[in-house]
């Protein structure tokens, strides 16, 4: 029989010598761990998006029924080490060594040479897959690593039959079609096929590896459940398909290159031993270049893809879910323009800062209505307020369309476990903590004592719930979507001295520009103990005295005379304005930060929008 | 408290303590392992030690059976053991999966003996409180024990004071067979956005639970009431709400599925299978501030009939007031009379003044002609709303819920089961009833048997109850469908609505039925008139107008 050329290229030819793309690799490895570690902050992933994992049987079955469920079972479980920095950033740089590892062997095969720095690059594509926080990228990367390594085992056996290789290799493509769905099945076909096809000089069985790999995955979709769109997408909700796409085919699309690219001359030296096959470090100082600018290209790819303002937003989330409201103000201010949830989580940590009614205004990035940006996001970020403020049912509303939405996250369990608490329902509390405990990592934050009916309570927790108690609504009203700005009244009309709820109130009309509304419940202010007139409430007072001609009775308040100065310094600057740009932004700059300023401005932009309002 | 040596009625201490050994396995190797933890001296110990003897598994059972014949001190305690579930005094239908239990007693080790009359009984011992009972052995044990008591002797081990007998459980096995097959909706509790929503059907006699149809597999829609006629799972139908902006009727009849591009609520098969009556309501979800999250209000409603021979539809003046709302259709065994609820229209601001009358009226299957009217539940007299009427197949009881106030009594804590026989017109509040929700009943085929949603274990997540009805009509305490893992109540996240026995399995598959929704091989467009205007009709309030509730 006749011995095709180049079938029996030893892969440890190409591991060593190598030291140019060795250090190449481990600097990538390196950088790669430091980037996820320290920068992308693997936490905020775990909080923003998950998965969540639970140590359940029934969890478990749901990943059964549908090709590539197991690749995304597995994935949930390595995504729950996210919980720690380094311990996220390692699992992660493990999965790039393996892919690159598996990567080099099957290019090796299918190239009948060294691969060099082009095997890098599937472990740059995993990289800036990972830049996207939403990127459920341990399901994807799973999914390529088992395709790369069964592909490299089952293409370093010694196959002398191009057939037995491709029906062989159809039974693997099926199996792999199960684990990881229909992508990794096709990889690793692909890669058989292209073995066939360059090493064994059979194109038609290269062909038929191919066709093979595809029987399953129309068997499937015609006589079973599967649904076109779960074929295509096998992963989780979140991933990029051209990303996705681009990271699947850089292995085989190298391997078609390396195999018809002209192979780089080699060195007298190694020409003695190695007449056919050339290493990259031996290859022109052109390729070298070329390499180091593969680096730097990859790796300015990867920097400049992160999404800086989607990490601050998680940030904001992250922080706020675990009390820290300095840090959530201090991102609030970068984040340009605000979402809803974030503007919402900024507003929070200014109230338990105390400074909801005094710093309000001196966010301009508040200007803009905030952006939506996710139903889910602004149920759940409404539940935790919803709670706080005493309008328990209505947190419940919003807490469950979250969670319908977003499964079971552990701050919404957490949050509808309090609820319940609150609403004299243990053992339904219970059910949310159990839930809980069977998160990794969340065990400990969980009343895991199941079956005990009455959830043991700590004193923090216990002086929580009795204050929600104690401000909520002692009303019915029945409704089906009422404002914000009607909710808060009525817990006023409840409770008169919820602080709380009268701080929102009031943001709630000046952020609405409702001056008459404000100044009316500035009569509640008598029932705190503000050391004076709070800021926004001064500047709106003062705007809305100057607007409406009136004198508003302050029951002996004083409006501080810095701030009446100030106020005429603005009018001035108004006159002034003449629609000049510099003008604009030194009056942006100056008066920035007053309620003057917000109001102004947002009055003119909604006049904008709505050309019947009168500006 | 009297310490004994533990000796078990049937057996000699030495007999059940090997029995123990033979069947408690796990149970010892659990105990070594915890006295190889508890004691610091176990590394001067032979590492192979532990792994020799484990592999000995001969001398590990005589070593057990020494061990815990010579120290069970026994004392015996006059209360009944906490078991969650609670399936304690509950009586059982001879086929039913194993009443899988946690025991709710702090202890390092238990021991459950299950008897009856005859047979063998079942030894169970368990390092845990979860206690699994062998499905083989309790089908044999139930089988042989028709109308026996079924007793189940509970003891737990405390380090502190050895073993505790609790005072026998004894439960009830029937005579009279349950149907086979239960189907309900899973879903969340969830108000107006829904991701996950699906309709199973479980074996009762096994923990075996199959997908009929769940909401992913056509993405955008509703699925709601599946109703199968006189029990049968080859014919039924159920709903889907938005589909493409419609709301179609899915018909499976003889398993041939098909899509009839009509609205109907909730659904009613004349025991002929010729007719479907149906509802049709303009729903809408509202929120209370305090009390109860959600509710509904139906802001107008009328009873229609399909006839599926004919293709075509009608509102009948009797079922179809334009004055009344009329909702919740119900045939009667016989076919000769349609029950429904029926309430004079009001506002929503009045809504918890909103309390439904329930009525009959009479049917011809020949003429096709109906009667007027005939008042069953007065709400005047009740002080109550009466909705879902249900009325058992031997035609002798009428099964309603009865709530404070609208037409959804599964979101009201205060909504309770109600019977009425039908030969006195005498109506009772059921001793069964709960705390918490108790709604969504369904009778078995041979009237012996209810199933019904109850939220009784947390007042959140309905559950499925079933509960026996003697020749008297007396209910028995119910019991809650029994799940393999007996802490899945714990778990489970998912509320169990609809509930509606079948005589066996729905064949059907899920592929058909999706294709009938998405591509279906046959359209039925029904003909018929419009729903009878209504002087001054109602505005609705909310805007969300056409909901279609699901829990």
């Amino acid at each position: 029989m006749r011995q095709p050329p180049n079938q029996n290229v030893g892969i440890q030819r190409f591991l060593w010598p190598w030291p140019a793309f060795v250090v190449g690799a481990a600097a990538l490895l390196t950088g790669s761990f430091l980037y996820v570690w320290l920068r992308l902050e693997p936490v905020l992933e775990y909080h923003g998006f998950g998965p969540y994992f639970l140590r359940r049987w029934d969890y478990f079955e749901t990943f059964l029924h549908r090709p590539g469920g197991l690749a995304n079972y597995a994935g949930a479980f390595l995504a729950q080490l996210n919980y720690l920095n380094w311990l996220g950033a390692l699992v992660f740089v493990t999965t790039q060594l393996g892919v690159l590892l598996a990567a080099v062997v099957c290019l090796v095969r299918i190239g009948g040479r060294a691969p060099g720095f082009v095997a890098l690059v599937p472990a740059f594509a995993l990289l800036v897959l990972r830049n996207r926080y939403d990127c459920p990228v341990p399901a994807v990367s799973v999914g390529l690593l088992l395709a790369l390594s069964a592909a490299a085992a089952y293409l370093s056996l010694p196959w002398r039959r191009a057939g037995l290789l491709v029906v062989a290799g159809g039974l693997i493509s099926a199996l792999l079609f199960y684990l990881a769905g229909l992508w990794s099945a096709l990889l690793f076909a692909v890669l058989c096929g292209l073995f066939a096809s360059f090493q064994m000089r059979n194109r038609p069985a290269g062909l038929g590896s191919l066709v093979l790999a595809l029987v399953v995955p129309a068997l499937t979709l015609a006589l079973g459940d599967l649904k076109m769109v779960w074929l295509i997408q096998p992963w989780p909700e979140g991933v990029d398909g051209m990303l996705a796409a681009a990271l699947y085919a850089s292995v085989p699309v190298a391997g078609v290159l390396l195999a018809w690219l002209p192979k780089p001359a080699v060195s007298r030296r190694d020409s003695r031993n190695q007449p056919a096959d050339g290493h990259w470090h031996q290859a022109s100082g052109f390729g070298q270049v070329v390499a180091a600018l593969l680096l730097v290209v990859g790796g300015a790819a990867v920097w400049l893809s992160f999404d800086h303002r989607q990490k601050l937003l998680v940030q904001i989330d992250y922080d706020s879910s675990c009390g820290r409201y300095e840090p959530v103000i201090a991102a609030a201010r970068q984040v340009a323009p605000l979402s809803y949830p974030a503007e919402v989580r900024a507003h929070l940590a200014l109230y338990h800062t105390g400074r909801l009614a005094e710093d309000l205004f001196t966010f301009p990035n508040m200007i803009e209505d905030a952006k939506v940006e996710g139903l889910a996001d602004a149920f759940r970020v409404q539940s935790q307020i919803l709670l706080e403020l005493g309008l328990v049912n209505d947190a419940e509303h919003s807490a469950h369309e979250a969670l319908e939405m977003q499964g079971q996250r552990p701050d919404l369990l957490r949050v509808l476990a309090r609820i319940n608490l609150v609403k004299h329902r243990p053992q339904a509390a219970q059910v949310f903590l159990n839930v809980l405990s069977l998160i990794p990592f969340q065990g400990e934050r969980a009343n895991a004592n199941w079956p005990e009916t009455s959830p043991e309570i700590s004193p923090d927790e216990s002086a929580f719930l009795a204050r929600i108690r104690s401000v909520g609504l002692t009303n019915d009203v029945l409704h089906s979507a009422l404002p914000m700005q009607s909710l808060l009244e009525l817990l006023l009309a409840a409770n008169p001295t919820n602080q709380m709820a009268f701080e929102y109130l009031m943001a709630n009309y000046l952020m609405d520009l409702n001056l008459p509304k404000t100044i009316e419940y500035l009569q509640l202010l008598d029932n705190f103990n503000y050391p004076r007139l709070p800021r926004s409430y001064e500047e709106a007072l003062v705007l809305y005295q100057q607007v409406a001609k009136v004198q508003v009775d302050l029951r002996g308040r004083q409006i501080r005379p810095e701030t009446v100065e100030r106020f005429r310094r603005f009018q001035e600057a108004v006159k002034q304005l003449n629609g000049k740009a510099d003008r604009q932004a030194a009056m942006a700059s100056e008066f920035g930060d007053t309620y003057w300023y917000f109001y102004g401005v947002r009055r003119l932009k909604r006049a904008a929008q709505s050309p019947n309002a009168t500006p | 408290m009297i310490s004994q040596a533990w000796m078990h009625p049937r057996g000699s201490a030495w007999i059940e303590a090997i029995a123990d050994a033979l069947v408690g396995w796990k149970t010892f190797r659990s105990k070594f392992t915890k006295w190889k933890e508890k004691h610091s001296m176990f590394p001067l110990f032979n590492p192979k030690l532990p792994t020799a003897l484990a592999r000995s598994r001969c001398v590990i059972r005589l070593l057990a059976a020494v061990l815990l014949v010579v120290s069970p001190q026994v004392s015996s305690a006059a209360e009944l053991p906490r078991l969650f579930p609670d399936y304690i005094g509950v009586t059982l239908p001879p086929k039913i999966a194993p009443l899988n239990f946690r025991i709710q007693e702090p202890a390092s080790a238990y021991r459950v003996e299950l008897r009856s009359t005859k047979g063998s009984p079942i030894a169970i011992a368990s390092a845990t409180p979860a206690i699994r009972i062998p499905p083989k052995a309790w089908a044999n044990l139930l089988r042989d024990n028709p109308g026996e008591p079924l007793y189940w002797d509970i003891s737990a081990q405390t380090t502190a004071s050895g073993w505790t007998r609790f005072a026998t459980v004894t439960n009830h096995i029937a005579r009279e067979e349950i149907d086979g097959w239960l189907t309900y909706r899973l879903l969340t509790p969830i108000f107006n956005y829904y991701v996950h929503l699906g309709i199973y059907q479980r074996n009762l006699a096994s923990f075996e639970q199959r997908l009929i149809i769940e909401k992913e597999k056509f993405d955008k829609g509703c699925l709601n009431c599946h109703t199968p006629l006189n029990r049968n799972p080859d014919t039924f139908a159920f709903d889907i709400r938005a589909y493409n902006g419609k709301h179609p009727t899915i018909l499976v009849v003889s398993n041939q599925a098909a899509r009839v591009d009509k609205t109907m609520g909730y659904l009613a098969w004349h025991p002929s299978g010729k007719l479907l009556a149906f509802s049709a309501n303009r729903l809408s979800l509202f929120l209370h501030t305090r009390g109860e999250t959600r509710d509904v209000y139906d802001a107008s409603s009328d009873l229609g009939i399909y006839h599926l021979e004919a293709n075509t539809f009608e509102y009948p003046a009797a079922i179809a007031n334009p004055k009344r709302n009329e909702t919740w259709p119900a045939w009667s065994p016989d076919g000769r009379y349609l029950y429904f609820s029926s309430v004079d229209p009001l506002p929503l601001e009045k809504s918890r003044q909103i309390r439904y009358d329930l009525m009959r009226a009479s049917f011809d299957l020949q003429t096709g002609q109906m009667g007027p009217p005939e008042m069953m539940i007065s709400a005047a007299e009740t002080g109550l709303s009466a909705c879902q009427p249900k009325i058992s197949p031997d035609g002798r009881f009428l099964l309603a819920t009865l709530c404070k106030s609208g037409n959804f009594p599964i979101f009201q804590s205060a909504s309770d089961l109600y019977l009425m026989d039908l030969a006195t017109r005498k109506l009772r509040r059921l001793e069964i009833n709960s705390n918490e929700a108790d709604s969504w009943h369904s009778w078995s085929s041979n009237s012996r048997w209810v199933v019904f949603s109850s939220k009784r274990i947390d007042g959140l997540l309905a559950r499925p109850y079933i509960t026996y009805v003697d020749e008297l009509g007396e209910f028995h305490k119910p019991f809650v469908l029994p799940q393999e893992d007996p802490a899945f109540y714990g778990f489970c996240l998912n509320t169990f609505n609809v509930p509606e026995f079948l005589t066996g399995p729905v064949t059907i598959k899920e592929r058909d039925l999706v294709r009938a929704i998405v591509a279906p091989l046959k359209i039925l467009t029904p003909q018929g008139p419009e729903r009878p205007a209504e002087p001054g009709s109602q505005s609705v309030p909310d805007p969300s107008g056409n909901q279609q509730m699901r829990e």
